[in-house]
Formats: structure tokens, sequence, C-alpha cells
């Protein structure tokens, strides 16, 4: 156990080395909630009622969901397929560690910096814009926190599946971009899902991007009945099962087709 | 009489380094507030290389031979000296100083990856704006010399490494430049290819007159073409001259190397000087250089010696011995 | 300066080869360029056309708006991105020094040297949806205008472009800036809708400390027949000291560029 720690403590101390790095990613994730945040403010200050958001609802919901998807999100994992590909990971996979718990600490090290940077965002957004925040009750919340953590748990077998591209072909920018590309516009963060006409709904519902932080914050706002709950913690459990044991099938036939390139 | 091409007064280059304390708290320290430390990359070196010389540069990693090189080319500023190259000071980088030299790094490239060599080298003719019929002939030569022609075509990605430094270094060479830098430009090559370079380099020496200044971990590079060789250490200059004087000057020992008859046990001959190998009878002895005449002598006396050969220790050996002497007093 | 205008067409000329030899990918980048033009077109017509006019602009205003966002992403991608990624990477690895050693000059290498060609649909696009829209809305537009909102599209480059070389001059000063090319794609946002959508200290940052908030506002309001003098020539004054001072940093960071590789 204490390996991990000193891992953990590590990759907390590189990634600190990439400190202005990360202030520009994070400037880049302030400006882009700060966007979404005016855009919609604007947007109300003509109508008090649109797609059957409140102007306070939409702000709330804005807010949040901006917050939630900084953690969800935000991952050390991005560059993973390059390090594959160039061979770098192979100094970790002789080391006697599990690789996967390597990753997952890498994970917490970084969300636990862009978590400590999104306190003072979310701090400036909140003065700028004051949304009207309460809290459900415990047994709602405690769903809410379950269903974050499986946000998590689901973007980093996300995150490791486009990374074993790298086990075969160096172009992976592709595929992860386009993946980025549609998250912006199926995750929520510009808009709520529930506007949009309901034939996409339906096919962004079949899809795993809305259990990435949307249905949360639906959840969180009170937003879902407990039929609704129940019906998305199945599907819930279903993508993660699925994802979970696809990445582990495709990373053990990637790890035995492993050429251990480069360095 | 030759005309001095490149001149370099008191040359220092010093720089800044970070240092970063260990731990936690020194990375989360270092996150306001850092520490830097002087390397003294040159210290005080000069010289002068008049046209047409080859000379090598020899120096341990990080003795100071790229940054010397970086700031005859113009990429350093140098902390403090004069340099005067072709007349010009290179940090001005004036273009047309800059049309009248290359530098070639083993390491790195200025070919384009993904498309065919003749690409780049179209795209050199017209920055150096080399006229059409200059380039052709250029071309025509260096690639008849480098026996390349065939595969000018193909992307660079798919060239052997090899195929590749050869095309590297013609897209360094067609503006015909008067002096040039090469810097480790055998690194990572085979035998053969190696051969082919520092032939082709000596060509390019005598054909283009042009001035060569060469760095190599191979002691082989420098041996076949310099005549003179610069020897760098932690920054500063150690040796400036003919390759065979750094043998007189820094050899101690000599090699004294003969076939006993038998009867002569290795215990023998230990008093007479280090014994390098004995088999078979025949034996090799390290000895001091001023003595290896008279313990010659001596042996001959004592023993029956069938042949016997007095030979220098080999530059390989020499200059090992220079740094090793330098860094490290426990060593041979 | 033939020998620049011959080099300018000769880098074109490699950069067609390189994208000749990776085919797919160039069919592969522009589906993605066109979808993203397509989400924003929707996204954009989804949430005005609800609320039919955002801060005073109609929806038809805003398409104008979002056709010159839409080519100036399109040279955000094809020219600025591949570039400014090129020029930040060779200082980390050294290669920049190779560029300083030719005899011609390195801004121009450095801000030229790269192109892509799959967003160049995304361009025709915006410029369409430009002209479809004015000719629905059947407003005059005469050739002053035109000129005019082409000298600021142009200077609205000139600002952008100068920003981000500016930024990934950085790179000289600061070691292990991964994503320095990501800010500017991140200041996008702010010029996606119109400048008076933002109000209090935003609005006087967008406008007038860093008027990022301007590049799209200005060519639209131009066309549009209803231009702010003011705001256009503190626009295109800013955008001449900037990049000025944006050239005065990068000849300073070359002269105490300490090369890599020691």
């Amino acid at each position: 156990m204490t390996k991990y720690l000193t891992l953990l403590k590590l990759s907390w101390q590189n990634g600190l080395v990439y400190r202005l790095s990360l202030f520009t990613w994070r400037l880049r994730q302030f400006l882009s909630s700060l966007m979404s945040l005016t855009v919609w403010t604007v947007i109300f200050t003509s109508n008090n009622n649109a797609f059957g958001y409140s102007q306070d609802n939409m702000i709330t919901y804005i807010f949040l969901i901006a917050f939630l998807q900084s953690i969800i999100i935000a991952s050390s994992l991005n560059g993973l397929a390059q390090r594959i590909y160039s061979g770098e990971i192979s100094n970790h996979l002789l080391k006697p560690f599990n690789i996967f718990a390597f990753f997952a600490i890498e994970e917490i090290a970084d969300k636990v910096k862009n978590t400590f940077f999104l306190i003072f965002e979310t701090f400036i957004l909140f003065l700028l814009f004051k949304p009207l925040i309460s809290f459900p009750d415990f047994k709602i919340f405690s769903i809410f926190l379950i269903w974050c953590f499986g946000g998590l748990i689901m973007n980093f077998f996300i995150s490791l599946l486009f990374g074993s591209l790298g086990f075969w072909s160096p172009q992976v920018w592709g595929p992860k971009f386009l993946f980025f590309m549609i998250l912006e516009f199926t995750a929520g963060k510009l808009f709520p899902l529930d506007i949009l006409p309901k034939i996409l709904q339906k096919i962004i519902y079949i899809t795993p991007f809305p259990y990435l932080s949307f249905l949360q914050i639906q959840l969180f706002l009170g937003r879902l009945n407990s039929n609704d709950i129940l019906h998305h913690s199945l599907i819930f459990i279903t993508w993660i099962i699925f994802l979970g044991l696809s990445t582990k099938y495709i990373w053990d036939k990637g790890l035995r087709s492993y050429e251990a390139t480069g360095q | 009489m030759k005309k001095t091409v490149i001149k370099i007064e008191n040359l220092k280059k010093y720089f800044k380094v970070y240092k970063k304390e260990p731990g936690l708290i020194g990375s989360i320290k270092s996150l306001w507030k850092r520490k830097y430390e002087t390397v003294k990359a040159v210290d005080d070196i000069s010289f002068e290389i008049t046209q047409g010389e080859i000379v090598g540069f020899i120096g341990q990693n990080g003795a100071g031979k790229t940054t010397t090189l970086k700031m005859l080319s113009g990429l350093l500023y140098p902390t403090a000296g004069k340099i005067d190259v072709l007349g010009f000071r290179p940090w001005d980088r004036k273009p047309a100083f800059q049309k009248q030299f290359s530098l070639v790094m083993g390491q790195k490239n200025q070919l384009w990856w993904d498309l065919p060599a003749i690409e780049s080298f179209y795209l050199n003719k017209a920055i150096y704006e080399i006229p059409d019929k200059e380039f052709d002939i250029t071309l025509e030569k260096l690639a008849t010399i480098l026996d390349v022609k065939d595969i000018l075509q193909i992307q660079v990605r798919k060239l052997s490494l090899g195929q590749r430094m050869k095309c590297e270094i013609i897209a360094a060479l067609l503006h015909s430049p008067k002096v040039l830098f090469l810097d480790e430009p055998t690194i990572g090559l085979d035998v053969v290819m190696q051969k082919i370079l520092r032939d082709f380099i000596k060509i390019y020496n005598k054909e283009f007159g042009a001035t060569i200044i060469l760095t190599s971990h191979y002691m082989g590079d420098v041996k076949e073409l310099c005549e003179r060789v610069i020897i760098i250490d932690k920054g500063s200059k150690i040796f400036d001259g003919k390759l065979d004087d750094i043998i007189n000057k820094y050899a101690r020992n000599k090699i004294l190397s003969f076939t006993l008859g038998n009867g002569t046990s290795e215990n023998d001959l230990k008093e007479y000087g280090e014994i390098k190998s004995f088999e078979n009878q025949r034996a090799t002895l390290i000895v001091p250089r001023i003595q290896a005449t008279q313990i010659a002598s001596k042996i001959l006396n004592k023993f029956k010696i069938i042949d016997l050969n007095i030979e220098e220790a080999s530059i390989e050996a020499v200059i090992r011995e220079i740094f090793g002497d330098k860094n490290n007093k426990q060593e041979k | 300066m033939k020998k620049y205008w011959n080099l300018f067409w000769h880098f074109r000329k490699i950069q067609l080869m390189k994208m000749m030899e990776y085919r797919s990918d160039f069919f592969f980048w522009m589906i993605v360029s066109l979808m993203w033009t397509a989400f924003n077109y929707f996204f954009y017509s989804l949430i005005i056309g609800n609320s039919k006019n955002i801060a005073g602009w109609s929806y038809d205003e805003v398409m104008i708006l979002l056709s010159f966002f839409t080519m100036i992403d399109a040279f955000t991608w094809s020219v600025f991105y591949p570039n400014m990624i090129d020029y930040t990477e060779s200082i980390y690895d050294g290669t920049l020094s190779k560029l300083l050693l030719l005899p011609i000059s390195n801004v121009f290498v450095i801000l030229n040297q790269n192109t892509t060609y799959h967003n160049i649909p995304r361009f025709f696009i915006g410029l369409i949806v430009l002209i479809t829209t004015v000719a629905k809305m059947n407003i005059n537009v005469d050739v002053f205008q035109i000129l005019l909102a082409t000298l600021l599209f142009l200077t609205s480059i000139i600002f952008i472009y100068s920003g981000w070389f500016i930024l990934a001059t950085l790179a000289f000063w600061v070691e292990k800036l991964k994503n320095i090319n990501e800010i500017m794609p991140g200041f996008r946002n702010v010029y996606q809708m119109p400048v008076s959508i933002y109000t209090g200290i935003t609005s006087i940052a967008v406008t007038f400390i860093f008027p990022l908030g301007l590049v799209t506002t200005l060519p639209s309001e131009v066309i549009l027949g209803r231009s702010n003098s003011f705001n256009i020539i503190y626009f295109i004054l800013f955008t001449f000291i900037f990049a000025s001072l944006t050239l005065h940093f990068f000849n300073y960071s070359i002269k105490k560029y300490s090369s890599v590789g020691n």
C-alpha cells in the first residue's frame, strides 16, 4: 500500500512541474463556463421562461454541471495512447505494481489538483452569477454521490479504452477529438439535454454521455422521480460493467501485442 | 598564406540551471520560488582556424563541444568573449553569413518527414536562393558521391537511418557552405556508413576547400579526418594541436610486446611493468614511456626473446587516460 | 519580396503534398470539421430560435456573426494551430535552432510553414451562410462596407494570430508548457457571441482591455450598417500596436534563447 501512496505523492509533484499547463487548462475551462453562463443569463433577460427552465433553474443547472464536469471529465490519461505507442509505459510495466492502480493514482492526483483550482473558479463564478443552490434530501444526495463516483469510474474506463488505441496505432488523436466534440454537445455543459428535440434525446440517452454528469445534476436538482432514478441506475450499472469488461479484454489483448518500441 | 576563417577569443558561456529541492515541500516551494545554479558550459576558450582545415573537437558529454558549436553558428549568445566567423559575428545571424555555413547535427533533422527528400532540397533552394544551374550541379555531384540518386523520390520516413543521414547532409550542403560544423555526424550509423561519411567529408573538404569542425564520440572519425584536434574538458581547452602530439604530450606509457622462449612464467615479468596479457608465451607489458628502451634491453638480456616490439599507446587509450585522470584518480 | 512570395507558395505546395500523403486523415478531419460547424449552427439556432433575440441581436444577425466566427475559425485550425504547435514543439526539442540558421525571416517561416486544408469547406460554409443571410435579410451592402468588413476581418486574424504567437513565445521562458496552444482556442468562446451580451467588468475586459469581443462583432456590425467608428479605430490601432509588441517580444526572446540540448 505504501508504494501506491508514494506514487500518489510523486504524480502530484510531477503535475506541479506543469503548473502553467494546469493553469492554462483551467483558464480554458473557466472561459467556457463563463461563456455558457453569460449566454444563458442574456437569453433569459428577454423571456422569463425558456425550454421549461426558469432563469434561476438554468443558471443553477449550468453552474453545477460546469463544476461537476470539471471533476469528472478532467483526465490525466489524455496522452495515454501516445505514451503507450512511444513505449514510455514499458517502464511502468516492468515494475511490480498494478498498472491500472498506477493510472488510477495519476488520475486521482490530477483531479485533486484540478479541484483545487476549481474552487477558486467556482467562487468567482458564484459571485458573478449568484446561482440559487438548494441541497436535495439526504437520500437523493447519497444517490447523487454514488452516481458521481460511477461517472468517475466510467470516464476512467473510457480514457483507458481510448488510450489502448496506442497499442496498435500512432494516430489516436482523431478518435479522441471526435469523442471530445461529441461530449461537448452531449454532456450538457452548453445546454441541458432536455431542451433538445425528443428524437435526439432518445439517441443521446442510449449513449454513456449523459451519465458523465448531466443526469447527476438532474438528480441533484430534483428533476428525476423514483422511477427515473431506478431506470437510469440500471442503465448506468450496465454501462459501467460493459465498459469495464471491454477495457479489461482490450488491454489484455493490447498488452499481448505490445511491442515495447523506443526506449 | 591561408586565411583565418574562425577566430574566437576568451569565449565563455554560462547557463543558469533550475534546481528543485527534493520532496513534496520542495515542489510546492518551487511553485513560486526557484533556486538557480550557474553552470560553466564553456569557460574561456580561444583558438583560430584557417581555411581548409578539418578540426576535431574532442571531449566527454557535457564538456562544452556542442555549446561552442552553437555559439559559432549564432544559436547561442556568448556570456563573454569574441567570435569571428568569416568576418561576421555569428549571433547577428545575417543572411550573408548564414548562406556561407552549415550545421549538421547527427540527431536532429531538417528534412520533412512525410515527403521525399528532394522536396526539402527544393525548399532549401528557395530559402538559400540557389540559382537553378548551381543547384542542379551541386545536387548531382553530392548525390553521386553519396550514392543516393535513386532514393531522392522516396519519403524520408521510409528511408533507413543511413540514407536519411546522407540526405540530411545533402540538404545541409546544397548551398555550398564554406564553413561546416558537424556535430556527431556518424552517431548511430553502422561501420560501413561511418566509412562512407568519412570519405565524403574528406572529398568535400578537398573539392570545396571548406573549413570543417567536427565533434565525435568515435575516435575513428577524428583519427581519419582531422590533422588537428582541440580537446575540451569541463568547458576549458586542454589541448590544441596535431593529433600525434597528443601522444607525445600525454602518453606516459609505451607498450612492449614480445614472445618468450619456454620456461618463463608470468611472475618473472612482474618487476618490469604492468602485465596486460600473457598467453602462449606471448606477453604484452605496459611500461613508463621514458624507461621503455631501458626496460626492453633489460628484458632482452635476461630472457630468451624471440621477437620484441615497442609501440605507442593507442590514441583512444591516451585520451581515455586524459579524461580518466581528470575525473577519477584511481583509474589507470 | 519575390523570394517570400515564392516561399509562401512553396510551403503551400509542400503542405498539399503532405495532405495527399495522408488522404484518409484529410477526409476524417474534414468530416469532423463539418460536423463541428453543423453542431455550432444547430446549437445557436436552438437557443436563439427559441428566444428570437439575444442582447439586441436578432436571429439573422447572430447568424451573420456566427459566419464570421466560422470563417475565422477555419483560419484558426488550418493556419494558427498547426504553425503554433510546430513552433512550440520546436522550441522544446531544440529543432528551432535549425530555423534560426536559415537566411530568411524567422517569423515568416514560423507563421507560415504549416497549413492544413481540411477546414477550407468550413470557411466556405461560413461565407455562404453569410451571403445567404444578407440576401434573406434584404439589406443593402455597398462596396465600402464590404471592403471595411474585409479589412476588419483581416485585422481580427492578425489580432488573434498575434495573441497566439505571443503566448506560444512564452515557451522560451517557461519549461514544460504542455497546453499553451489551448489558450487561444479557449478564448474563441468569447467572440462566438455579440460583444453586447457582456456586462460590467467582463464587458470592459473584452472590449477595451483585450478586445476579444470585437473580433466578430465589428465586421458583422459593418455589414449590418450600424458600425461604431470609435470601436473600429480602437480595434485597428490596438491590433497594430499589439502585433508590433509581439514581434518585439519574439525578437527579445530569441535573443535570450538558451538553446536546449545541453
